[in-house]
């Protein structure tokens, strides 16, 4: 058998060909296992000088990568911002950063800054795990949330329909319970979104991967970069996506109607059965919980680009809506819908939009009420 | 349930910390058989059926053959029985297609239904587990196990139950006996065979398998260089597939307390092809060596009856690897190889003066050819491939630095253990780096990965 070591032990003889520790050494070992999972990404965060810009949005390209999410969030909480939470809508999908709803937000009134929270496709399932698990630091703080109808516009969009559809940001959802019908990943897959969740190391990986590796890990990056050499086909000059958003258009900014976008009719999922609306319900509370003051925003939703049934379905749905939050308490908006010319799309303002839904919301008493209250706080604490 | 998945890791948590707390009892032995059943179940409960029947079978038969004067009888049944599960699940399609294919030439205008039986995964190593306890009891060498739990749990033991090592049951059995001791070494070296293992499967076997599956999938349109570093990819491939399996497998063993054959010892430096049947899938190739080639005469009887044992034992295990004509040609190819080299590596001016690393690089050429059978989707491509390395021309072969790299340090790593003392001082600090460096990498490197093992398909 060649030289295989034979293990002292004579109640259990072993031989093997690996290498092979002493009970200390493996000791050893399994603590510096431990503090690579723990002290590594702490270190990494210590010594990463990334600062975030005044204007700053996640860019596109790292819509994924929460640990850049939660490096940008913590010092948006150091600096006492508003966070304001939400999807592309937030983000600004059709308008450069400093045109989105917070960079117009903040172009109007110059006391506390809003911060751009948006991240591409954030339904409320996966907001709902951004908020437990990337944004720890995120308590005692005023936030704004933006509640987008759209998510509970069809049971596909809801995610509450039976059959398999991929969807964004799946290792932030619920991943045991509740159950998302046509979510269909294997036992093992959830977990390591659970490992995901609640561990710090996988998301530094990944925030790396998705910074130097084009998303993948490195084996099948340099599989990927060998097969291109072979090819001859020229393989991308090596460099890293930039963490700070680029001054640019993803789209271009023409509204729904000159895209010939048909007036739709959608299959709205009534709010007692829609797990989105759960969601959202779950991460408010999760927020006043940690002693958050939530301002949600409901809408800017674009009314005009829908069938009359269907207006009256979401006129219905945002009633209710409405008196959930006004049966707990929660400060809201819903503003007006803008005119048709100013949607990209069924949920996407142009910069005059956002423009004006700015104007609109900082009108609101509400909001204004509810800035004053946080503004007093802040300055109570820091006297 | 794959031993490098999170479902696994929680399985084996909550399995072990049950284990652990039931071991003074009696109630350890049960507890692991409905580990394994659960083990088993999870890829599908019909599997159940079978492991359970096989296992009833044999044990009956066991003791009907303690108590017959009729023991070949019931030895008899016990095989007839397991190969026709074998038979059945695994060789019912290839026979009905090469039948159909021969009716179809003879103009018969008739075919046989084929059937469209799912392989039940490991069916190839329980069940030759279960006929070695029956064929060492009929043979006098082990006495009947009077526990049917003790003997279920043999069979269907979780660690090696779906791609072995294949144990023997008078190695096996003795320790389901008393109660396992866990002592420290145990605890060491079953941590150090699992994370070898897994770093075997997630950074090397899967890494290969990215290079070398494309390539494989569609040969035409490689070149002679690509196709080469392919061969050989999956000559690595598969070492660190199934021995990552075996690694892990000995390693979960080891934590509970038992212990399990060496499967894998450093096959690609063996120096003669005898030699590396002596290191590779070392427990299927002493099973058949002790209940194929032994009984067929073994070397007793002549230098021919050796041959045709030789031969008709590798072509036997080819075809227990897969229900396909490659396979067959695989074991062919290995049987015909050592009939051929047999006398080569017996002469003694080739003991005496070939340098030791030509024979290990020629067994390693010898291997790799075998492999093109093996891995080839098809016979044609089988032919392609051998066609193509002969007649393109050469480029580059695209094969990513870091692997070649990480496959250098394992040779040079095997080489040292091979020649060199690690029971030094700084052997010792070897071993503790390379595993250090071997969680460091699994923990940042490889993806995610629910890849199946190569072997359990067979």
């Amino acid at each position: 058998m060649g030289s295989t070591h034979q293990q002292s032990d004579s109640s259990t003889p072993v031989s093997f060909t690996g290498p092979r520790l002493r009970p200390n050494a493996m000791m050893v070992i399994i603590g510096l296992g431990i503090l690579l999972w723990i002290a590594a990404p702490a270190l990494w965060r210590q010594l990463d000088p990334f600062v975030a810009s005044a204007g700053y949005r996640t860019p596109f390209e790292l819509s994924d990568d929460y640990w850049q999410y939660d490096v940008v969030g913590r010092q948006w909480i150091d600096e006492e911002r508003i966070l304001m939470l939400g999807d592309s809508v937030i983000w600004g999908e059709y308008v450069r950063p400093n045109e989105s709803l917070p960079g117009q937000l903040n172009r109007t009134q110059d006391k506390r800054t809003f911060a751009n929270g948006g991240v591409n496709g954030l339904h409320p399932l996966a907001m709902l795990g951004l908020v437990q698990h990337f944004l720890p630091a995120l308590h005692d703080q005023p936030v704004v949330v933006h509640c987008n109808l759209i998510w509970m516009s069809s049971p596909d969009r809801d995610l509450t329909t039976k059959s398999e559809i991929p969807f964004n940001h799946e290792s932030l959802v619920p991943q045991f319970s509740p159950t998302i019908p046509c979510y269909r990943a294997t036992p093992s897959e959830r977990l390591g979104n659970k490992v995901f969740q609640h561990t710090s190391l996988r998301p530094l990986v990944r925030h790396l991967r998705m910074l130097y590796l084009s998303g993948q890990d490195y084996q099948t990056w340099s599989l990927e970069r060998s097969r291109r050499r072979r090819e001859g086909i020229e393989n991308p000059p090596f460099h890293a996506v930039s963490r700070v958003p680029v001054d640019v258009l993803r789209h271009p900014a023409i509204s729904w109607e000159e895209r010939g976008i048909p007036k739709q009719d959608y299959d709205w999922v009534p709010l007692e059965k829609s797990l989105q609306w759960w969601a959202f319900r779950e991460t408010v509370m999760l927020l006043e919980s940690r002693g958050c003051d939530v301002y949600v925003i409901i809408g800017p939703f674009n009314a005009n680009l829908l069938t009359p049934e269907s207006t009256a379905d979401w006129e219905h749905l945002r009633q209710k809506v409405a008196k959930w939050l006004d049966n707990h308490q929660i400060a809201y908006d819903a503003p007006a819908v803008l005119i048709p010319e100013l949607y990209a799309d069924a949920s996407h303002p142009l910069e005059q939009g956002y423009k004006d839904l700015s104007h609109e919301i900082l009108r609101s008493p509400k909001f204004q009420d509810w800035l004053k209250r946080n503004n007093n706080r802040s300055r109570s604490e820091n006297e | 349930m794959l031993f490098h998945t999170w479902v696994f890791l929680v399985f084996f948590l909550v399995v072990y910390s049950i284990y652990l707390a039931l071991r003074p009892t009696r109630f350890w032995l049960p507890w692991l058989l409905i580990a394994s059943y659960i083990f088993y179940g999870w890829w599908s409960p019909l599997y159940l059926i079978l492991v359970a029947y096989s296992t009833l079978l044999d044990y009956a038969c066991v003791i009907l053959m303690e108590r017959s004067r009729r023991r070949g009888l019931w030895l008899g049944i016990s095989i007839a029985n397991n190969l026709f599960l074998l038979g059945f699940f695994k060789y019912a399609e290839f026979v009905t297609e090469n039948i159909n294919w021969a009716l179809d030439r003879m103009g018969t205008g008739t075919a046989l239904v084929t059937p469209d039986v799912l392989l039940p995964v490991g069916i190839s190593f329980f069940t030759f587990q279960s006929m070695s306890y029956t064929i060492d009891f009929y043979r006098g060498e082990i006495p009947r196990e009077k526990s049917f739990i003790r003997f279920a749990t043999f069979v269907s033991f979780f660690p090696q139950l779906v791609a072995g090592p294949i144990e023997r049951a008078k190695e096996l059995l003795p320790q389901f006996h008393q109660r396992p001791t866990i002592t420290r070494d145990n605890l060491s070296t079953g941590f150090c065979l699992f994370i070898t293992g897994l770093f075997k499967k997630l950074a090397l076997a899967n890494y290969l398998a990215g290079y070398v599956d494309p390539i494989f999938a569609n040969p035409s349109n490689y070149d002679a260089t690509t196709l080469t570093c392919a061969v050989i990819g999956f000559a690595w491939q598969i070492y660190f597939d199934f021995s990552g399996y075996t690694d892990m497998a000995r390693g979960i063993a080891q934590l509970l307390g038992f212990r399990l054959m060496l499967n894998f010892n450093h096959p690609y430096l063996a120096s003669g092809l005898g030699d590396f049947w002596s290191r590779w899938h070392i427990s299927l190739s002493t099973w058949f060596r002790d209940y194929v080639y032994i009984p067929l005469g073994g070397n007793r009887r002549g230098k021919w009856r050796l041959y045709r044992n030789l031969f008709i034992t590798m072509l036997i295990s080819g075809f227990w690897h897969g229900a396909a004509w490659q396979f067959l040609i695989w074991g062919a190819i290995h049987g015909i190889g050592m009939m051929l080299l047999r006398p080569l590596e017996r002469a003694n001016w080739y003991r005496r003066f070939v340098p030791k690393v030509f024979k290990q690089f020629g067994v390693f050429i010898f291997v790799c050819f075998a492999w093109i059978f093996f891995r080839a989707e098809t016979l044609a491509d089988a032919e392609n491939i051998i066609r193509r390395i002969a007649t393109e021309s050469w480029g580059l072969p695209g094969f990513p630095v870091t692997c070649a790299a990480l496959l250098f340090s394992i040779m040079l790593y095997q080489w040292t253990v091979e020649n060199l003392r690690i029971e030094s001082r700084a052997g010792r600090c070897l071993q503790f780096a390379c595993v250090l460096a071997m969680i460091v990498y699994l923990s940042l490197v490889p993806g995610e990965s629910n890849t199946p093992f190569i072997y359990f398909q067979f």
